[in-house]
C-alpha cells in the first residue's frame, strides 16, 4: 500500500524474485477494501497516506476480528522513536525503514508468513471444532441457534460481571462450543423425547468429559475448556462430571450454566412450552436459593434479562 | 497553517521516497548477473549519486535540529 506508484513497483519487483504475487492499494480505504476481498498473507504499509494513514489503516485491520491475524508491516521514511511506538500502539507486527533494502525486505516477508502460517493452521483447526459444535446443533431442531444465543447472553453477564476481553471472547466460544461432546452422545438418547432413564441420563453426562477431551489438543482453546467440561457443575457439589463445589466450580462455567438453563427453559422443547422470561428468572433464583448457582450471579442475569430474552426472539 | 518544520519534514519525506525508488530499481539492475560491463557502470553512477542525495538530505536534517 503506497500512495507513490514507483514505491509499490519497486516492492513488487523485490518480492517477485521470491515468488510471491502483489496487489496493490493507492491508499488506507483501497487498502482496507482490498484486504477483505482477497484475503492476502501479509501487508506492507506506507505510513504516510493523504486521507486514512497507515497508523489508522494498520489500526482498523487490527480491530477487526476477519483481518486482526494478517501481519502487517509499517514500510516507513520516518524514523522517529515516537513513530516506532504509534506503530506498536496501532498493532503493526513488524518494521521495515525507507529506503528498503532487498535482502532486508525479502528476510521479513519470509520470517512473518512463516508466523502466519502457523496460525492460520491453528485457526483451521479451531474452526474445524466450531463447525462440528454447529453441526451437532443442527442435529436437533428444537436447539436451532442456541449455540448463537448462548454466546451472546454469556458475553453479556460476563460483561455485567466486569470480566476482561480475553475471559469475554472464551465465553463467546464457550456459547459455541459448550455442548461439543454431544458428537459423541448416541441420537437415541439426545433426540429422546420426554424424561431420560437413570442410564440414559448417565450416558448424556459424559458430553462434558467427551467435549473436554475434543479441546484438548488446541492451545487457543485453553481458557474454553473449563466451560465445556463444568458447565453443568452446581455451586453445592450435586452437579456434574465432577461434583466440584463452590468457588472451585470455575466462574467462567458457572457463567454458562446460568444462561444455558435461562436459554433452555425460555425455548420450545418436544415435551413442554416455552417459559416466559420472568418465569425462567424466577427458576434460577430458585436454584440460587437452593445452593446451585451463585447469588449475585443470578441476580446480575436477571436484571438485564428482559433484554436479553426479547432479542432472543 | 502549517509550519515551516512540518513543511520541511514534508518535503524531506517526499524525496527520500522518490531517492528510495531511484535507488531500489538501481540495485535491482546491479544485482542482475546479465547486465553488461559498460551499462553497470552508469547505473552504478545513478545508484551512487542518489546514495549521496540522501547522505545531505539526512545531514540537512541534521543541521536543521541541530540549530
Amino acid at each position: 500500500v503506497d500512495d507513490v506508484a514507483a514505491n509499490a513497483r519497486l516492492l513488487e519487483r523485490q518480492l517477485l524474485g521470491d515468488g510471491h504475487r502483489v496487489l496493490f492499494a493507492r491508499d488506507g480505504e483501497e487498502a482496507l477494501a482490498v484486504v477483505s476481498r482477497d484475503h492476502p498473507d501479509l501487508v506492507l504499509l506506507d505510513v504516510m497516506m493523504p486521507t486514512l494513514d497507515g497508523f489508522e489503516t494498520c489500526r482498523r485491520l487490527k480491530s477487526d476480528p476477519a483481518t486482526r491475524l494478517v501481519p502487517v508491516v509499517l514500510v516507513t521514511a520516518l524514523h522517529e522513536s515516537s513513530d516506532r511506538v504509534r506503530g506498536l500502539e496501532v498493532g503493526a507486527d513488524d518494521f521495515i525503514s525507507k529506503p528498503v533494502n532487498a535482502a532486508e525486505l525479502t528476510a521479513r516477508v519470509r520470517s512473518l508468513l512463516r508466523i502466519k502460517r502457523y496460525t492460520d493452521e491453528l485457526d483451521s483447526a479451531e474452526s474445524v471444532i466450531v463447525s462440528l459444535a454447529l453441526t451437532i446443533e443442527a442435529r436437533d431442531a428444537s436447539t436451532e441457534g442456541h449455540c448463537q444465543r448462548l454466546a451472546r447472553y454469556a458475553v453479556r453477564l460476563g460483561r455485567l460481571l466486569g470480566l476482561d476481553d480475553d475471559n469475554l471472547s472464551a465465553l463467546a466460544r464457550g456459547g459455541f462450543l459448550h455442548d461439543i461432546g454431544k458428537v459423541g452422545i448416541p441420537d437415541a438418547v439426545l433426540m429422546k423425547p420426554g424424561r431420560l432413564t437413570p442410564e440414559e441420563f448417565e450416558v448424556m453426562r459424559q458430553h462434558t468429559v467427551i467435549g473436554d477431551r475434543l479441546c484438548g489438543e488446541l492451545r487457543s482453546l485453553r481458557r474454553v475448556r473449563p466451560i465445556v467440561r463444568h458447565h453443568h457443575e452446581r455451586l453445592d457439589g450435586s452437579g456434574y462430571p465432577d461434583g466440584l463445589r463452590g468457588g472451585a466450580v470455575p466462574l467462567l462455567a458457572q457463567i454458562m450454566g446460568v444462561v444455558d438453563v435461562f436459554d433452555a427453559l425460555t425455548t420450545e422443547r418436544p415435551y413442554r412450552q416455552p417459559m416466559t422470561v420472568a418465569a425462567a428468572c424466577e427458576e434460577l433464583t430458585r436454584e440460587a436459593r437452593v445452593g446451585w448457582r451463585d447469588r449475585a450471579m443470578v441476580d446480575a442475569f436477571v436484571s438485564a434479562a428482559a433484554e436479553m430474552g426479547a432479542s432472543a426472539r | 497553517v502549517r509550519d515551516k518544520g512540518e513543511i520541511a519534514a514534508k518535503w524531506r519525506h517526499d524525496m527520500k521516497n522518490h531517492l528510495g525508488v531511484i535507488l531500489g530499481f538501481s540495485e535491482m539492475l546491479l544485482s542482475e548477473p546479465g547486465l553488461p560491463d559498460v551499462h553497470r557502470q552508469d547505473v552504478r553512477e545513478i545508484h551512487d549519486a542518489a546514495r549521496r542525495a540522501l547522505g545531505l538530505l539526512e545531514s540537512a536534517r541534521g543541521e536543521e535540529a541541530g540549530g
